[in-house]
């Protein structure tokens, strides 16, 4: 059997078998073995068990539990409703300040914890009762928490940004590095927006009234609650980019200091305590299980030569680098509309990473553009994962139509970003060559 | 019959269940034993021969178990799209037809995970760094999380079956 059909087999059979809803680890350490074993007999299933040991040689995967165990404590304390108000009182005045403020919270919040579960659920319990409350158009408010949300996996320390490094063999620090400007340009950019159709819109984000607006007493006391969000993100994330800390100690850290913060603000206690763990054993399970059998169905990629194939074929397109680079960012696109951001980094990346190295593409922009491509991810209809979390704490006049509606805007600034960070790679190496004085 | 499958499947829930809440706990002595290293390097400048290490063997621990409990409370990602519309009888067709690669998967994993297990553990296996822990506790507990697995697996393929079967849904 020829090479071509083998693939189209492999991928074929995938597709099917992603339809049928059984989960994707099983299909592609399941799939993987019944492909392996008619293309080369038994002894190739010695890769299943390769999967399992390397997960568990990876040390700095440790930190993926930390971190999302910070940002779950995190979301249960009262840090962030404090945090909320103080940047309320002093930005009230403006118009589209709760959402403005909404995007600001979520932005501070990335860069203290490491993926998008808590932002979400933060502020679909904080900021979306206040803005509906004060006759925010729905739309606009599920839309700018989602967007803002999924900036916790851009802006570091970043969950995904340390499985690409993993994967692609590449330091996490300077990933880290690579995400922190086009995370601030995209907050930067949704908060432009927000505030330019507020102005613009008045009645779908009304200013709030001039006798609803606090004092100046209020307004400096109420600034004792930056100090600690200010505290925990020099702890994370200085620590790692000032290279004091690996990233598995920021993250110890950080999740203590959260800790200690919900045990100051009166919010810890056993249940949420064991809430927050049971959440933390799932989220890092379902990744590390995925991560098991992508390594094991990776070697079938690998010994297939999947990835010259696929190369070879975009060659023959006659695209060019830029076209073969657009063609890519195109595909995730396409996946993230059905899948999730480690499913597509175990399936396309192994084929990917290769191309990109022979095409001479910076190997760290490369890897920045796919987490910025998974900010749309996050949202785009109909598999989005922050859909899914906004429709668990939303109120229930709310309908998942409504929430599919609110993210179109949001996803188009996201490709904004991402054509701007293809544009202009500087965007996305300027940090890191200023941190680690890269070539 | 019927009450022994359902025996057999509240049991295997409850295993699942009991295993994923005691190993939650694990990511509280990770994070201890990391910020214990990060004071001792930094601030008495004794960094430990044990943390990291310590912390990337409970990491191992910590996941593998956790397989089955993610599994029980049916949270591992997939693409529901299409699967979320099914009727029950209609989802339970399904999962009779793609449970087979999950029970491949565990079974080809236990084939290579029991051997490798039963070396470490028949000689006692230390680890070859300076701080050298025993490594087999470790390794034994990846075909244990595999057995768990595959049981939560049946579990599941019995209650669908039952469904496909009677169009009811397993006491």
């Amino acid at each position: 059997m020829s090479i071509e059909w083998v693939t189209i087999i492999l991928f074929g059979g995938m597709l099917l078998l992603l339809i049928t809803g059984l989960p994707i680890t099983f299909i592609l350490g399941g799939f993987g073995i019944v492909v392996a074993f008619f293309l080369w007999g038994p002894e190739s299933l010695t890769m299943v068990l390769f999967g399992v040991k390397s997960v568990m040689g990876f040390g700095v995967l440790v930190s993926i539990p930390l971190f999302v165990f910070m940002g779950m404590i995190l979301s249960r304390s009262g840090i962030i409703d404090h945090f909320y108000t103080a940047m309320l009182n002093w930005l009230g005045f403006l118009p589209g300040s709760l959402a403005m403020v909404t995007v600001g919270v979520c932005t501070v919040m990335a860069a203290m914890v490491g993926e998008v579960t808590p932002a979400t659920l933060t502020m679909g319990t904080i900021a979306l009762p206040a803005m509906l409350k004060r006759g925010y158009d729905k739309e606009i408010a599920i839309g700018c928490i989602q967007a803002g949300a999924a900036l916790g996996f851009l802006i570091p320390p970043s969950v995904i940004a340390i499985l690409y490094a993993v994967v692609a063999k590449q330091s996490i620090g300077q990933f880290f590095a690579g995400g922190l400007i086009p995370g601030l340009v995209l907050a930067t950019m949704i908060t432009i927006y927000v505030v330019v159709r507020s102005a613009l819109q008045p009645h779908l984000a009304p200013v709030v009234p001039r006798e609803e607006r606090v004092g100046w007493g209020e307004k400096f006391s109420s600034l004792r609650a930056i100090i600690f969000p200010i505290f925990v993100v020099g702890v994370v994330l200085g620590t790692i980019l000032l290279g004091i800390a690996t990233p598995v100690e920021a993250s110890a850290m950080g999740a203590f200091a959260t800790l200690i913060g919900a045990a100051v603000t009166r919010k810890l206690s056993w249940e949420m305590l064991k809430d927050s763990m049971s959440m933390t054993l799932r989220l890092t399970s379902i990744a590390m299980w995925i991560f098991v059998a992508a390594l094991a169905f990776g070697k079938v990629y690998g010994a297939l030569g999947a990835s010259d194939l696929v190369e070879n074929t975009l060659h023959a397109l006659n695209l060019g680098p830029l076209g073969i680079l657009i063609v890519m960012q195109l595909s995730y696109f396409l996946l993230g509309m059905i899948l999730d951001d480690t499913a597509i980094l175990f399936i396309c990346l192994p084929i990917y990473i290769p191309i990109a190295v022979n095409l001479g593409f910076n190997p760290l922009w490369f890897g920045v553009l796919y987490i910025v491509n998974m900010q749309m991810a996050y949202l785009t209809p109909p598999f989005g994962y922050c859909l899914f979390l906004i429709k668990s704490v939303v109120p229930k006049d709310i309908t998942m139509g409504d929430i599919y509606r609110s993210v179109w805007p949001f996803v188009i600034i996201q490709g904004i970003c991402l054509a701007l960070c293809i544009a202009f790679p500087e965007i996305v190496l300027w940090f890191p060559k200023l941190l680690f004085g890269l070539r | 019959m019927q009450r022994v499958l359902s025996g057999f499947v509240k049991r295997m829930d409850t295993t699942s269940e009991s295993v994923g809440l005691t190993v939650r706990w694990l990511v509280l002595i990770m994070m201890m034993v990391m910020v214990y290293e990060a004071i001792a390097r930094r601030l008495f400048n004794s960094p430990t021969i044990w943390a990291h290490e310590f912390d990337t063997m409970l990491f191992g621990a910590y996941f593998l178990l956790g397989g089955a409990y993610v599994l029980r409370h049916e949270a591992h990602v997939n693409l529901d799209i299409f699967y979320r519309k099914l009727s029950p009888r209609a989802k339970a067709r399904m999962d009779v037809g793609t449970y087979t690669l999950v029970f491949i998967y565990c079974y080809v994993l236990l084939l290579y995970a029991v051997p490798y297990a039963w070396d470490s553990v028949s000689r006692l296996e230390n680890g070859t760094t300076i701080w050298g822990p025993p490594l087999w506790p470790l390794k034994l507990i990846i075909p244990i999380s595999v057995i768990l697995l595959m049981f939560q697996g049946i579990a599941r393929y019995i209650r669908s079956l039952y469904t496909l079967i009677t169009g009811r849904q397993l006491p």
